[in-house]
């Protein structure tokens, strides 16, 4: 083996580099990554353009009839969402007269931003996302990201056009939940297996003779600072007692498959 | 006709695109519960083929932007890819490196070692706060996906790649010195 000077010389300016890399403040590291990230800009527009343009010409291929028939069930749908947010409104109006009443906190409608889903982690051991919203959509990090189904993450990073969420089941992401049948609470922890099961997580320290069952759902508790209460995280699939039934896991399947999604709702408080 | 800079500038749009296709569609990993990686087979091509300048810049410019998309710190891939390319650079006059087998092995080998030095450096390098992945008995079914993936992909580069950048093998096909110059003729003096 030849090993030369300069090429060592090399090799230990790189492994200085990544030292001082990983010595660099988290904020610091986030801008530059999104800079870096930029290259891939000119890409994204390529095939974001090129999918919208294949969905629009899917579309326009339909044929007369089937979008009347489609316009007609949309706007029975629309109907009925807009009645029941009149509904909604009614109640949190009332809810909120209920709580002024007892000098509580009054709860403000939440905002939701539309984000397209741009990327996904390549690295088997994180589960994130990347969105078409960032900072100059008022995105700030921490803020929960859902889908028509249910939670699916939070944000993590923002940048000026794009926003990293990361999913149940990465390694950062805990929170509260409760089985929403029985009222137990519990704590959201990645599945310990989950390299495999990817679409499941557990929900840990539940009151080990507790009354949830396999079957019952599983939603956000409300009780930490990330997510509104209520909202469906899974189905509990089955239960065992942990530390000689000092308390019990449960697995759970997740509700939404963030695989198969296209588009996220970010929910701004 | 050979354009100067024509290799870098080609596989560092290659590695661009193909970085950006893992990160785009992920259906492998909904499928098999592994993920694909090019950049285990894109580093055994650079650093069994190109000069060393050139393999110090395609690196450690792979490695920066494969970390930009993934939630790994920035730089955490730069040591594993890096010492890697760096070993196969310092042994690659000892490796049959033209043929399809070595590709294979060195291809699975090197996806099998970096996600693990990987692995390693986000525990050494990378603060608590950002979480460390948890290693369990699911890591082996994705090192065999990784492996599986690296050592089919690296001959394919091999092959792709040495077309397009018109690289020839530096061995030359077996010919005889001479022929029939040492070939005893025997037949009757007449």
């Amino acid at each position: 083996m030849t090993i030369r000077k300069p090429h060592n010389l090399v090799l230990g300016a790189v492994i200085l580099a990544a030292f001082l890399l990983s010595r660099l403040p988290e904020r610091w590291v986030s801008r530059a990554e999104f800079a870096i990230g930029g290259v891939y800009f000119p890409l994204f527009a390529v095939v974001g353009g090129g999918e919208e343009f294949a969905v629009s010409a899917l579309e326009s291929a339909r044929s007369k009839e089937e979008l009347v028939k489609q316009i007609a069930s949309l706007r029975q749908e629309n109907e009925q969402l807009k009645t029941e947010r009149v509904w909604l409104e009614a109640i949190s109006g009332e809810e909120n007269e209920l709580r002024r009443a007892l000098d509580y906190k009054t709860r403000s409608p939440y905002q939701m931003v539309y984000g397209r889903i741009i990327g996904r982690e390549p690295l088997s051991w994180w589960r994130n996302l990347r969105i078409d919203r960032g900072s100059v959509d008022g995105v700030e990090v921490g803020y929960p990201v859902v889908s028509e189904e249910g939670a699916l993450g939070k944000v993590s990073a923002v940048g000026k056009h794009h926003c990293v969420v990361t999913l149940f089941g990465d390694p950062t992401m805990q929170f509260s939940a409760k089985i929403a049948e029985t009222e137990e609470h519990g704590f959201v922890l990645p599945h310990s297996k989950g390299w495999f099961d990817v679409g499941y997580v557990e929900v840990s320290y539940l009151p080990p003779s507790g009354e949830f069952r396999v079957g019952n759902k599983v939603v956000t508790s409300g009780a930490g600072t990330i997510f509104p209460p209520n909202i469906p995280v899974g189905e509990v699939v089955d239960v065992r007692e942990i530390g000689f039934g000092l308390y019990s896991t449960a697995r759970v399947k997740l509700t939404v498959h963030s695989g198969k999604l296209n588009h996220v709702w970010i929910v701004k408080p | 006709m050979r354009i100067p800079g024509f290799p870098i500038l080609f596989l560092m749009t290659v590695s661009i695109v193909l970085s950006f296709v893992t990160f785009r569609y992920d259906v492998s990993r909904w499928l098999l519960g592994t993920q694909v990686d090019f950049l285990p087979s894109l580093i055994v091509y650079i650093s069994l083929r190109r000069p060393f300048w050139e393999m110090t810049v395609l690196v450690v410019g792979i490695a920066l932007l494969v970390d930009s998309l993934s939630a790994s710190r920035l730089g955490v891939s730069l040591i594993p890819a890096f010492v890697v390319a760096y070993l196969l650079f310092q042994r690659r006059g000892d490796l049959l490196k033209n043929e399809t087998f070595t590709q294979f092995v060195v291809g699975g080998l090197v996806a099998g070692v970096m996600p693990m030095f990987q692995l390693m450096m986000i525990h050494l390098f990378m603060p608590l706060e950002n979480g460390r992945p948890t290693i369990h008995v699911g890591v082996v079914w994705s090192l065999i996906g990784l492996v599986t993936m690296g050592a089919v992909c690296t001959p394919l580069l091999f092959t792709l790649f040495d077309r397009w950048l018109g690289v020839l093998p530096d061995v030359k096909p077996y010919r005889p010195l001479a022929e029939n110059t040492r070939e005893i003729v025997r037949r009757r003096r007449k």
